[in-house]
C-alpha cells in the first residue's frame, strides 16, 4: 500500500517532467531559491573560506585595537530586567576586552530591578545606574544611557542576552578592519533551543536568517537591522543622530540613518551573544507581530525618501529596504496568489504535491543548514537541530506568513503599532502627530 | 542655730532650717544635711550651677535630696538647672515654698537607707527616690550641651558623654523590672562609635565621596526621545531640543522630566542616589545612615513596684537572686496578670490580691540580715496556705502577690486575711513587741479594670 504510493509519486513526477515541476512550484524556484540558497552558497564560498590574507588582515585590525584599548560602553535600557541584570552583569566579567563601562538605564520597572542594580552598584560592577520613575520608552532610555556613555563605541545589549568571552572585542575588531564601519551587527542564537520544539524552531531560524542570513546581506552591503540585543556603534555617529528615534523597530531605523550618513554597517558572526526566545505560541505570536509591524511603519513611512531621487538617495540603502520590502511584504501577497493557485489547478495531484513540496523545502532547508553548520563555532550542540528541520516549512511557510500579513494589514489600515504597550502613551501621541 | 558662714537663715514661723546662699565658693556641701532647704541665688549663674550639680550629683542621700529652690528675679534660667531644682523663686517670701518641702521631707522619711554595691544599682535608687519623694516623672530636657541633645537631669551628669549606651541600658533593665513605665518623647539617630547626635547629614559622591555636588533635572523630549539635563536644553530663556532643534512648549505634552541627576564636582561622576553620610562633630566619624543607632527617647513615671523599690531599695538577695521555689518574678506576674484578665473577659472571674509587710525603716535596719531569713519563712508560709493552682510571687522583699484563678474575691479575701493573722501571730511570738504593719488587697479580675489599675490597686493604695 505505501509502496504504492511512491510508486505513484515517481510516477507523477516522471509524467510532469523537471520543467512543469518548476513551473509548478515556481514561487520557490524563481525567488527564494535563488534568494536563501544560492547567495548563502555564494557568500559562504567567498567570505568564508579560509584566506591566509583574510586572517592576516583580521589579527592587525586586532592587534589596533588592543593597542589603542578604547572604552567601550556598554548600555542596558529596559524595563523589568531584574532577573538578568545580575547575569548580564557578572557574565561582562569573563569578557576578553575589559576596558568596558557598564549603564543600566531602568526605565520606571516594578520589580526588583532597582535593589538589584543598586546593590551591583554599590559592589562596583555597574558604572552608572539611571532610573525613571515613569517609563518613557526604549528609545529614550537607550538616550540617556548614551547621553552619559563616555566609551568610544557603544555597545546596545539587551539585559535577557547573555554572551561568548570574546564577545566584545569581536563586535569592534570590524571598526579597526574597514574605517568606513559606522555599526556592527552582532550574532544572536538561542540560549533555550531545548525547551520546546517551538524554541528548537527559532533556534534553526535565528541561525539561518541571522547567521547566515545577516553575513549574506552584510557581503551584499544591505543588511539593514544592527540588532538591538547586540550592537555596536560609533559614538560619535549616534551623537550626531541624536540618538534612537522613538520605537518600535528603533534598532532598524539606526541602522538605516547610519547608511544615510554615508557609513556601513557591517555583521560579525564570530561576535555571539545568545538570547531566550519565547517557548510557547502565543508569546512567540505577539512578539513577532510587534517586529513585523515595525517594518511597514519604518520602511515605508519613515524612510520613504531612500525610494526618491535626493540627497539621501544611495543604491545600496535602496536596494537594502527593496529586499526587505520585497521579500517580506510583495513576496507575501504573491504566496497567497501561488498558494492558492497550486491548489485550485492541481486538486487531483494534491496527494503527490504535498509531500514533493516537503521534499523540496526540507532539501533546501538542510542545504542552508549546513551552511549554518559550517560557520559555527558551536557546531556539535546545533547539530541536534537537523531533527527539527522538516518542520520549518511549516514554521516558516505556513506559521511565520501568517502572522506577518496579520500585522501589515493591521498596521497597514490601522496603524495600530502606534497603540501599542511598546511606547508610553505620551510618546505615541506626539509620534503620531508629527508622522513618525 | 546661729547664721552659717556660707549663707543667711531665712526664718519662718514653722522653724524650718532654711539658707539663702549667694557666695558658692566657701560653701562645704557635706555639711549641708542639717538644713531642710536651700534657696540659691542665680545672680552667679555659673556659680550657683556649679553648686546644684554639686550637690544632685553626691551619693549621699540626704545631700541629692535636698530641697533647692533658685532665686531669680528675671526668671531666665537654664532649663536643665530648672529641672534639676525643686522650683524658681522671684523672691525669699517663702510662705510658697513650705508645703513643697513638707512634702517632700515627709516622703523622704520613708525611705529606707540601703546600701549596695554595685554602682549601676545605687544611681538607680538614686533616680527612683528622686522621683519618689518629688512625686515626678524622670523627664529628659533639650539641652545643647549633651551629646545626644537630651539630658536626664540628676542622673546624666554620672555617665561620661561618650558613654551614655550604659545609662540607657539601666532605664531599660529599670523598665523590665516594672520599675519604671515608660512614655514615648522622641527618637534619636547617634553615632555608631560615640553616641553623639550632633551630625551633619549629607550627600555624598558614590565613587569619591565628595560632598561637592550639583543636582539637574533631566528632559525627556517626547517626539524625538532625546533624553539629557536641562542645560542641554537651555537656550536663552527657552528650552530647545539639541537633537531635533524643536522648541518645547508645554511640561506633560512636548516634554516631561522623569528625574533628577547628581553630577559630581570632584570626579564627574553622574548618578541619582547619593550616598548619605552623617558626620559627627564629636568623634570625627563618617557613619553611614545605615550604620547610626535609634534610640528611642522615653520619659519614666516610677510604677507601684517601683514606688515599693524606691523606698526599700531594689531587692538584692530575696526573690531576686535565689529564687524561692513556687515564686514567680515580677514581670513573669505581670504577664500571667495580663493573661488572667484577658482570659476572664469570655471566661469565669479569677481574684488577686497582696500581703503588704511594712516594719518602720528603723525596724528593719535594726533587723539587719535577719530579715531576709523572716521572709523566706513567711514565704514558705504562704506557699503551704495557698492552693497549688494559685500564682504566687514576692516583690521588693515585702510583697506577696497572688493570683487564683477562677475564684471569687471573698473566698481569696478570706485566705489572704488568714495569712495575715498567722504571719502577726507568728512574729510576734518570735520577735516580742515588733512593730509590724500588714496590709491586704484584694481584687476581682472580670476584665474590666487593665493590668496596671489593677497593679495600683494590690500595692499602690494603702500607704
Ligand atoms: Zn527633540
Ligand atoms: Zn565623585
Ligand atoms: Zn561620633
Amino acid at each position: 500500500m505505501l509502496f504504492g504510493f511512491w510508486e505513484d509519486f515517481f510516477y507523477y513526477i516522471q509524467h510532469e517532467g523537471f520543467e512543469r515541476i518548476i513551473n509548478l512550484f515556481w514561487y520557490f524556484f524563481y525567488l527564494e531559491a535563488p534568494r536563501f540558497i544560492l547567495m548563502d552558497l555564494i557568500v559562504l564560498a567567498v567570505i568564508v573560506w579560509p584566506s591566509k590574507k583574510r586572517k592576516l588582515k583580521y589579527e592587525a585590525a586586532r592587534n589596533a585595537f588592543f593597542a589603542e584599548n578604547p572604552l567601550i560602553s556598554i548600555i542596558v535600557p529596559g524595563k523589568n530586567e531584574g532577573e538578568h541584570i545580575f547575569a548580564l552583569v557578572t557574565g561582562f566579567r569573563e569578557q576578553t576586552y575589559s576596558n568596558i563601562e557598564f549603564i543600566i538605564v531602568d526605565d520606571g520597572s516594578t520589580d526588583d530591578t532597582y535593589t538589584i542594580c543598586r546593590n551591583l552598584k554599590q559592589n562596583g560592577l555597574i558604572d552608572i545606574y539611571l532610573r525613571n520613575e515613569e517609563r518613557g520608552g526604549k528609545a529614550s532610555a537607550a538616550n540617556l544611557a548614551l547621553r552619559y556613555a563616555t566609551g568610544k563605541y557603544i555597545v546596545h545589549v539587551d539585559a535577557d542576552t547573555s554572551f561568548d568571552r570574546d564577545a566584545i572585542e569581536s563586535i569592534i575588531i570590524p571598526f579597526y578592519l574597514d574605517s568606513r564601519v559606522g555599526a556592527v551587527g552582532g550574532n544572536i542564537k538561542v540560549r533555550n533551543s531545548k525547551d520546546s520544539i517551538l524554541s528548537s524552531l527559532q533556534a534553526i531560524e535565528y541561525l539561518q536568517t541571522i547567521s547566515v542570513g545577516r553575513m549574506v546581506t552584510a557581503y551584499l552591503g544591505i543588511y539593514k537591522i544592527v540588532s538591538g540585543a547586540f550592537g555596536a556603534f560609533r559614538r560619535d555617529l549616534l551623537d550626531r543622530l541624536g540618538g534612537w528615534d522613538i520605537g518600535p523597530g528603533l534598532d532598524g531605523d539606526i541602522t538605516v540613518k547610519i547608511r544615510k550618513l554615508g557609513f556601513k554597517v557591517a555583521f560579525e558572526h564570530r561576535a555571539v551573544g545568545l538570547t531566550q526566545v519565547p517557548v510557547t505560541l502565543n508569546k512567540l505570536s505577539n512578539q513577532r507581530l510587534r517586529w513585523s509591524k515595525s517594518l511597514i511603519r519604518f520602511r515605508f513611512r519613515k524612510h520613504n525618501d531612500i525610494f526618491m531621487p535626493s540627497q539621501a538617495f544611495t543604491f545600496s540603502n535602496f536596494f537594502a529596504l527593496f529586499d526587505n520590502i520585497f521579500y517580506n511584504l510583495i513576496l507575501d501577497v504573491l504566496w497567497f496568489y501561488y498558494f492558492v493557485d497550486l491548489i485550485v489547478n492541481n486538486l487531483e495531484f494534491l496527494l503527490f504535491i504535498i509531500p514533493l513540496k516537503l521534499i523540496i523545502y526540507s532539501v533546501s532547508s538542510y542545504i542552508q543548514f549546513f551552511v549554518v553548520l559550517s560557520l559555527s563555532e558551536r557546531r556539535r550542540q546545533e547539530m541536534r537541530l537537523l531533527y527539527y528541520i522538516p518542520l520549518m516549512m511549516v514554521y516558516n511557510g505556513y506559521y511565520m506568513r501568517i502572522i506577518r500579513s496579520m500585522a501589515y494589514v493591521k498596521e497597514i489600515f490601522w496603524y495600530s503599532s502606534y497603540n501599542d504597550a511598546w511606547n508610553p502613551a505620551k510618546s505615541s501621541k506626539k509620534a503620531k502627530e508629527f508622522g513618525l | 542655730m546661729s547664721d552659717p558662714i556660707f549663707g543667711r537663715k531665712i526664718s519662718n514661723d514653722r522653724n524650718l532650717e532654711i539658707i539663702l546662699i549667694n557666695d558658692f565658693n566657701s560653701v562645704d556641701i557635706r555639711k549641708l544635711a542639717i538644713y531642710d532647704a536651700l534657696i540659691l541665688d542665680y545672680t552667679d549663674r555659673d556659680g550657683c550651677s556649679r553648686f546644684v550639680r554639686q550637690c544632685r550629683n553626691s551619693m549621699i542621700g540626704t545631700i541629692y535630696l535636698m530641697p533647692i529652690f533658685i532665686l531669680s528675679i528675671n526668671h531666665e534660667i537654664d532649663k536643665v538647672m530648672e529641672a534639676m531644682s525643686d522650683g524658681v523663686v522671684s523672691s525669699v517670701q517663702i510662705e510658697a515654698i513650705i508645703s513643697r518641702i513638707d512634702r517632700i521631707r515627709l516622703r523622704q522619711d520613708q525611705l529606707v537607707s540601703v546600701d549596695s554595691s554595685s554602682p549601676d544599682i545605687r544611681i538607680l535608687t538614686k533616680a527612683m527616690r528622686f522621683m519618689f519623694t518629688r512625686e515626678t516623672r524622670l523627664t529628659p530636657v533639650v539641652d545643647h550641651k549633651s551629646h545626644i541633645g537630651y539630658n536626664f537631669p540628676v542622673i546624666s551628669d554620672h555617665y561620661d558623654q561618650t558613654n551614655l549606651k550604659e545609662m540607657f541600658q539601666l532605664f531599660e533593665t529599670a523598665t523590665e523590672k516594672e520599675y519604671f513605665r515608660s512614655r514615648f518623647v522622641d527618637k534619636l539617630h547617634v553615632c555608631s562609635s560615640c553616641y553623639s547626635s550632633f551630625l551633619n547629614f549629607r550627600e555624598t559622591c558614590p565613587k569619591c565621596e565628595s560632598a561637592d555636588l550639583v543636582t539637574e533635572n533631566l528632559i525627556h523630549h517626547f517626539v524625538c526621545a532625546y533624553v539629557g539635563p536641562e542645560h542641554d536644553f537651555l537656550s536663552g530663556d527657552y528650552l530647545v531640543c539639541p537633537k531635533c532643534n524643536r522648541m518645547l512648549r508645554h511640561i506633560g505634552v512636548d516634554y516631561d522630566k522623569p528625574s533628577l541627576i547628581y553630577n559630581c564636582k570632584n570626579c564627574s561622576h553622574v548618578f541619582q542616589e547619593p550616598v548619605m553620610e552623617a558626620f559627627c562633630f564629636v568623634c570625627k566619624k563618617n557613619n553611614s545612615i545605615d550604620s547610626l543607632i535609634d534610640v528611642p527617647i522615653y520619659s519614666y513615671e516610677l510604677t507601684p513596684i517601683g514606688e515599693e523599690t524606691a523606698q526599700n531599695g531594689p531587692s538584692r538577695d530575696v526573690a531576686e537572686d535565689v529564687s524561692i521555689p513556687g515564686f514567680i518574678t515580677a514581670t513573669t506576674f505581670n504577664i500571667f496578670l495580663k493573661y488572667e484578665i484577658e482570659r476572664a473577659k469570655t471566661s469565669k472571674e479569677s481574684a488577686a490580691g497582696s500581703l503588704v509587710i511594712r516594719l518602720s525603716p528603723r525596724t528593719r535596719e535594726n533587723m539587719g540580715s535577719n530579715y531576709n531569713r523572716m521572709m523566706l519563712e513567711i514565704a514558705d508560709f504562704v506557699k503551704n496556705a495557698t492552693l497549688s493552682t494559685d500564682i504566687l510571687s514576692l516583690v521588693n522583699s515585702n510583697t506577696f502577690l497572688f493570683i487564683s484563678p477562677e475564684t471569687n474575691r471573698e473566698r481569696l479575701d478570706g485566705l489572704i486575711n488568714q495569712i495575715k493573722g498567722s504571719v502577726i501571730k507568728l512574729l510576734e511570738s518570735s520577735l516580742p513587741g515588733i512593730d509590724i504593719e500588714i496590709s491586704v488587697q484584694t481584687v476581682t479580675i472580670d476584665g474590666s479594670l487593665p493590668q496596671n489599675d489593677v497593679l495600683t490597686q494590690l500595692i499602690g493604695s494603702g500607704r
